[in-house]
């Protein structure tokens, strides 16, 4: 097991989560729970809410009924401890503009609060940007700003992963890379939530889907 | 934070002078405009400058947490495990670190160009030492509840300026008594006051209001 933190297995759940936007219900009755070696598939056209919904389970946005709960405890009264376990990869990939790559990097493992199960440069050289260690964010491509945002999931030793579109503005070698990651996560233990537009099948992973309907 | 803050305003040098340059332009064109007689200046001297400076921390605000809210690395700051108050207090040193200090340092020249005396200039400093933190801490907390608002300036300036005023008017009244040879310590502890409330209680209101604006993105 490689988190020692939480020992045993972790479960992620939520109760009849709602929310609604200018009157218009986005999300009702979602209801799901998830243990260590899952995978929770979440898919749905545009404007279906996925985004939505990733940003309620990870705690920043709060929905207007239902409760979210890690290991049994609602993420409002276990607040420390679930944001310690949760690493969350949004549309924004939170990449500043005049830090260098590695500057980057170091800040999101600082921010992190825990010790890395990987060295950045070493990160770094994971997602095939070992020769942009000092270029600054600006001057990085959009999916090459992705994947730094990427390092945090070979880096942080969170166990649950929250990922929005991880897929977008990656070739298709990351993809295969980052499938693989996914697997590995999981099969050691760790959780994942996810949407995607790719039909994505993960190999020897138990994994549930949720449709949403607009 | 507080290092990596620095940092980046570094590497933005032109956009964080912009509110000094504007504090320095603000006071030296007061003897252009009105007279450059010693009497006169002596007696709108303080007022000038406090006014100045206050509007140039109005106007350093605009960019306080707009970038990280952009880009999303607000998001990453209010999901890491830190308190978010702390990590929102090193964000507001170091914006003052970039806009007030310096802000600061330079006023005692100002105040020679304005032919306020030495122990009055004194009064001057201090003053602004103990108000313009207040003046930064305060305005993030307006930035922080209109950050996701579209044309959030005017409604900012609205909602700031009120808290403003009374640090306005100890900070220049203080430095005005100064110069009529009257106490001046009632107003100096006045702003002390305000500056430890602000000090205690801003950091955690901030994180909230973000909190807030975040999730009505």
């Amino acid at each position: 097991m490689i988190f020692p933190a939480s020992g045993d297995v972790s479960v992620l759940s939520t109760e009849n989560l709602s929310y609604e936007i200018n009157d218009k219900l986005i999300l009702q009755g979602i209801s799901f729970s998830i243990q260590s070696g899952q995978v929770l598939f979440i898919e749905g056209e545009n404007g279906s809410g996925k985004t939505t919904l990733l940003r309620i389970i990870s705690g920043l946005m709060q929905a207007d009924e239902g409760h979210i709960n890690w290991n049994g405890k609602t993420i409002e009264d276990e607040r420390i401890e679930y944001n310690q376990q949760l690493t969350y990869l949004g549309h924004s990939t939170g990449v500043k503009a005049e830090l260098s790559a590695l500057e980057n990097i170091n800040f999101f493992s600082a921010l992190s609060g825990l010790a890395q199960k990987e060295n950045p440069q070493a990160a770094m050289k994971r997602v095939g940007l070992d020769s942009y260690q000092n270029t600054l964010g600006r001057h990085l491509s959009y999916g090459q700003q992705r994947r730094i945002a990427l390092t945090r999931l070979m880096m942080e030793p969170s166990q649950l992963w929250i990922l929005d579109e991880p897929f977008a503005g990656l070739d298709k070698k990351m993809i295969h890379d980052l499938q693989s990651l996914f697997v590995k996560h999981v099969n050691e233990g760790g959780l994942l939530v996810l949407t995607s537009h790719q039909h994505i099948e993960l190999d020897r992973v138990e994994t549930l889907r949720i449709k949403l309907e607009q | 934070m507080l290092f990596r803050d620095l940092q980046i305003a570094f590497r933005q040098r032109a956009e964080i002078m912009l509110p000094v340059i504007f504090f320095v332009v603000v006071v030296s064109l007061f003897p252009l405009a009105i007279s450059p007689d010693p009497d006169v200046l002596r007696s709108i001297g303080p007022g000038v400058i406090w006014v100045a400076a206050l509007l140039s921390i109005l106007l350093s605000l605009q960019s306080l947490f707009r970038s990280d809210f952009n880009d999303g690395s607000m998001e990453q700051i209010l999901l890491s495990p830190y308190p978010g108050s702390l990590l929102m207090l090193a964000r507001i040193v170091a914006q003052w670190c970039v806009t007030g200090l310096p802000l600061i340092i330079i006023s005692p020249l100002l105040g020679l160009l304005l032919h306020l005396e030495t122990h009055v200039n004194w009064i001057l400093f201090i003053s602004l030492l103990l108000g313009v933190p207040y003046l930064n801490m305060v305005g993030a907390i307006g930035v922080a509840l209109t950050i996701g608002l579209r044309q959030a300036g005017a409604l900012l300036s609205l909602l700031v300026l009120p808290l403003y005023v009374p640090v306005l008017i100890f900070g220049s009244n203080a430095v005005i008594s100064a110069a009529n040879d009257l106490p001046y310590n009632g107003q100096l502890l006045w702003l002390a006051a305000l500056l430890v409330m602000a000090t205690t209680l801003s950091p955690f209101v901030i994180s909230s209001a973000l909190r807030v604006s975040c999730s009505y993105r």
